[in-house]
Parts: C-alpha cells; structure tokens; sequence
C-alpha cells in the first residue's frame, strides 16, 4: 500500500559554498513513520523535499519502491508523485484559484472521480475543518492559520501512498494539531507511512515510530 | 599580470556569448517539451487546460481590444497622412497602397501588436509565474502529480498565440479602415481611390504573413515569458529584474523573427 522510499549518499546545495545536506541516507520502510528533528535553518524542508522528488540532488539516488525515481520519465514521475500527499510549511495554496479550486485540483485534474462527487466530498471536508465559509474566496483573504487547514485537507485528498509534513505544527491552532497527529496514527494503521520534519520532539515523540536528527547536513 | 587580466576578459567574453545561447536553447527545450505534452500526456485535466487558455485568451485577446484600436487608428492614419501627403508631391498616388501594405500590414501591425502583447500579457506572465515559484505553488502543483509544463506553460503559449494571431487580422483592419476615417479630417483622399490604391495592392500573402509572424511572436513572447518566470530562485526583488530581462528578449527576438519572415516570403 505505502511507498518504500530510500535516499542514498544524498548531498545538496543551493550554491557551491553553501552545501545544505551532506552525503546522507535515509530509509523509511512501508507503513513507517519517521520524523526528522532540526533547529530553524538546517535544511530540515530541503531534506523533505529532497525525499518527496520535488529538488534535483546534486549527488546521490532517490529510490521509490525499488526504482530510481530521477531515471523515471516525467509521466512516471507524476504517477508517483500524484499518490503523495505533502503538507506544505507556508501551505502553498493557488492564489489564483478559490479555496475549493485548490482542493478541487488534484481530483478533477486526475479524474479520480465525478467532478459532482469530487465537489461533496470537497464541501463535506471544508464543514468540517469549519472553512465552508471560505469556499469560495481567494487563499490571501485567509489567515495563515486557515491556510495551513486548506493545506492539509489537499494533503489528505492527494495522499494514497505515503505523506511528507512540513513542520505541521507551526501555525496550527491546538484541535488541528490533535487531528493531524490522529491522522498520521490512522493512517499508519492502515499502512500509509509519513516523513516528517519539525523542530518540536514532543510531538515527534507522539506519533513517529523513530525520529532522526539532522545536524550539519547529516542525519544522526 | 597581463595574462591573469587576459584570462579574466576571456572568460567574461565566454560568458557574454555563452550565456545568451544557453537561454535560448533552454527557452527552446521548454518549448518543445511543453508542446509535447499534447501528446504524452493526453486526456490529463483537459478540462482544466482548456478553460485556462480560454481565461489566457480573454485576457491576451479581448482585454487588450482598447488598446489595440486606439493605437491601431492613431498609426493607421498617421501612415495614411504621411503616404498621401509625401507621394502625392511627386505625383505617384497609386503607390499609396503598396505604402500602406508594407509598412502597415506586413511590418508594423505584427510588431506593435507584439509589443502591445509583450507589455500587457507578457509581464502578467513573468511576474505571476515568478510569484508562483517563489511561493512554493509550482511544487505544489508538482506534489499533486500535475506537470507544471502542460498546466501552466501549454494554457499560455496556446492562448497568446491564439490572441495575438486574431488581434493582428483586428489590428489592420483598425488601422487600414479606421485609420482612413481618422485621417479623412486632415487629407482630402477620396474613398473609393484609397479603396482602389489599397485593394491593387493588398494580396493574400500580405495578409496571412501577418498573421503568421503574429502567431509566432505570440509562441515565443510566451515562452520567454513563462522561462523567465521560472528562473527566479529566491527573493522576490528578482520578480522585476527576471521581466525586464522578458521583455528585453521578446523585442530583440520579434525583431529578429520579423525581419527572417519578411525575407523568407517577400524577396
């Protein structure tokens, strides 16, 4: 069901002089998830990015369920991509689309289903995160707060196979960081791992099967 | 100290000239890859793509009408008042419309149309995409699965240049209709002799090259716009920088598209 997804001898940076990982490995096994604990600054979103596919390393492997995922044709590569759902840290909405044009996108944009069913399910999950109000406005009318719902519910609608949270916490009002770590819990259960990266232990110790430090580019 | 002065020159002339080429053949691999998606990824969100080039071509298209008449009649009839003005002096009125033709349609309705389109919908292009990427929403849309290339490029290149090829048959009728009304109040040319001067002179070819140098400014002013937009990195005082550096490109590279039309079809 869940992605197996491996980083090997990863190094990245943004400039020569400004190495942001260094030679690192990481393997999250099917089901499992893992939380990856750094202060501000450390590459922690870079690292993340790194393991979703979404940032070319500038050395090292990226290997999903056994395959190479940087060797994969840009078709293969969305496949992959559109069964992961990533919970962006400054939510990353379309600002030129409505709330629900955002959380429409990935299910009409794939045909997942009927766009009048798509449309329910969109309006049932708005009511209850408490955003229905919103569906029809803009993400710049919405608090970051409210973004960061948005946020999560298009991770939640996007992800079959495996989820990437971007500091999850910040941001979040206390109810929504209670349902996010019941939902990582639940889908781990149903065997759907999660990466995440933040800088509160106490909350990777709720819900992480282990946790890993990154310091200095490398993972510890 | 003269070799290290030397060597320093050198690599900047390298620079000078190899930068320019690697953005072309970058902006030319963005082409083609967001052309391909046609085929490679059919049937994918057609929906969605479909209504963006729609919202691509109202904009590019039907927004930029006023614009487009004003400046069209504005030319129109100053080509018109100086052509008469100058060749009736020397006795040669028939060769007002071969004036008209040249000047007019083949060369500058294509060119003003271009830049009306590079100043309106080419910036849009740059500074919204710029703003997308830096915003994180490109690898949003990335993460959903969606190929930025079919969803955000293929809309762009298909409406502008569908905008532009319409605009430009709209251009010279402004400017060759209109503009005789405009300039009827300074000249004293009767219609039915501009009617005759312009109709022995204006051919098919005139008219369809027109509208194939639109199409193709329209495909490239989209194209560098939307790369530029992808280039920026990090800060958002990039976003002025990268469309300049647009709008700069598209008017160097209709010029140079221009005058290799012109030369292809009219010598």
């Amino acid at each position: 069901m869940s992605f197996n997804i491996e980083i090997k001898n990863i190094s990245f940076d943004y400039s020569p002089s400004n190495l942001i990982i260094d030679n690192t490995r990481l393997k999250l096994n099917k089901g499992e998830v893992v939380g990856i604990l750094a202060n501000a600054g450390l590459g922690k979103s870079t690292l993340l990015k790194l393991c979703a596919g979404l940032l070319i390393p500038t050395k090292g492997e990226l290997i999903i369920d056994g395959k190479n995922f940087w060797s994969l044709s840009t078709i293969e590569q969305n496949d992959i991509r559109s069964e992961m759902g990533f919970d962006f840290q400054d939510a990353a909405l379309i600002t030129n689309m409505t709330i629900s044009g955002n959380l429409l996108l990935p299910l009409n944009y794939h045909e997942k289903m009927p766009e009048q069913k798509s449309i329910k399910i969109i309006d049932d999950l708005l009511k209850k995160f408490g955003l229905y109000e919103y569906k029809d406005k803009p993400p710049a009318l919405l608090s970051h707060g409210l973004k960061r719902s948005v946020s999560f519910i298009r991770a939640l609608l996007s992800g079959n196979k495996f989820f990437f949270w971007d500091d999850p916490i910040q941001g979040r009002s206390e109810h929504l960081v209670d349902v996010l770590k019941q939902t990582i819990l639940e889908k781990r259960e149903s065997g759907i791992g999660s990466l995440i990266v933040t800088q509160y232990e106490n909350f990777l110790k709720h819900v992480s099967d282990r946790v890993v430090i990154l310091d200095k580019g490398k993972l510890i | 100290m003269l070799y290290n002065i030397n060597m320093f020159s050198l690599d900047k002339i390298g620079k000078k000239v190899l930068t320019p080429i690697d953005s072309i053949l970058d902006i030319s691999a963005l082409f083609v890859e967001s052309v391909k998606t046609i085929f490679t990824e059919r049937g994918k969100g057609n929906k969605i793509i479909f209504d963006a080039t729609m919202r691509q071509i109202f904009f590019t298209g039907v927004e930029a009408l006023k614009i487009i008449t004003i400046i069209a009649l504005l030319l129109g009839g100053a080509v018109i008042i100086e052509s008469y003005t100058q060749i009736s002096k020397v006795g040669h009125g028939s060769l007002i419309g071969t004036i008209l033709v040249v000047v007019i349609v083949r060369e500058l309705a294509p060119l003003i149309t271009a830049f009306i389109i590079i100043g309106r919908s080419g910036t849009a292009i740059a500074t919204e995409i710029s703003y997308m990427t830096l915003n994180h929403e490109i690898s949003a849309i990335e993460m959903m699965g969606i190929n930025p290339l079919r969803f955000i490029v293929l809309p762009r290149l298909a409406g502008v240049a569908a905008a532009i090829f319409c605009l430009s048959f709209y251009f010279n009728a402004v400017a060759l209709f209109g503009g005789y009304i405009f300039a009827r109040f300074i000249v004293q040319y009767p219609f039915a002799s501009y009617l005759k001067d312009l109709s022995a002179s204006l051919g098919f070819w005139d008219i369809t090259v027109s509208g194939i140098k639109c199409f193709l400014f329209g495909l490239v002013v989209a194209t560098i716009c939307c790369y530029r937009g992808f280039s920026v990195r990090f800060s958002f005082t990039e976003i002025p920088q990268v469309t300049t550096k647009a709008v700069v490109m598209c008017i160097y590279m209709c010029f140079l598209m221009n005058i290799i039309i012109t030369a292809l079809f009219f010598i």
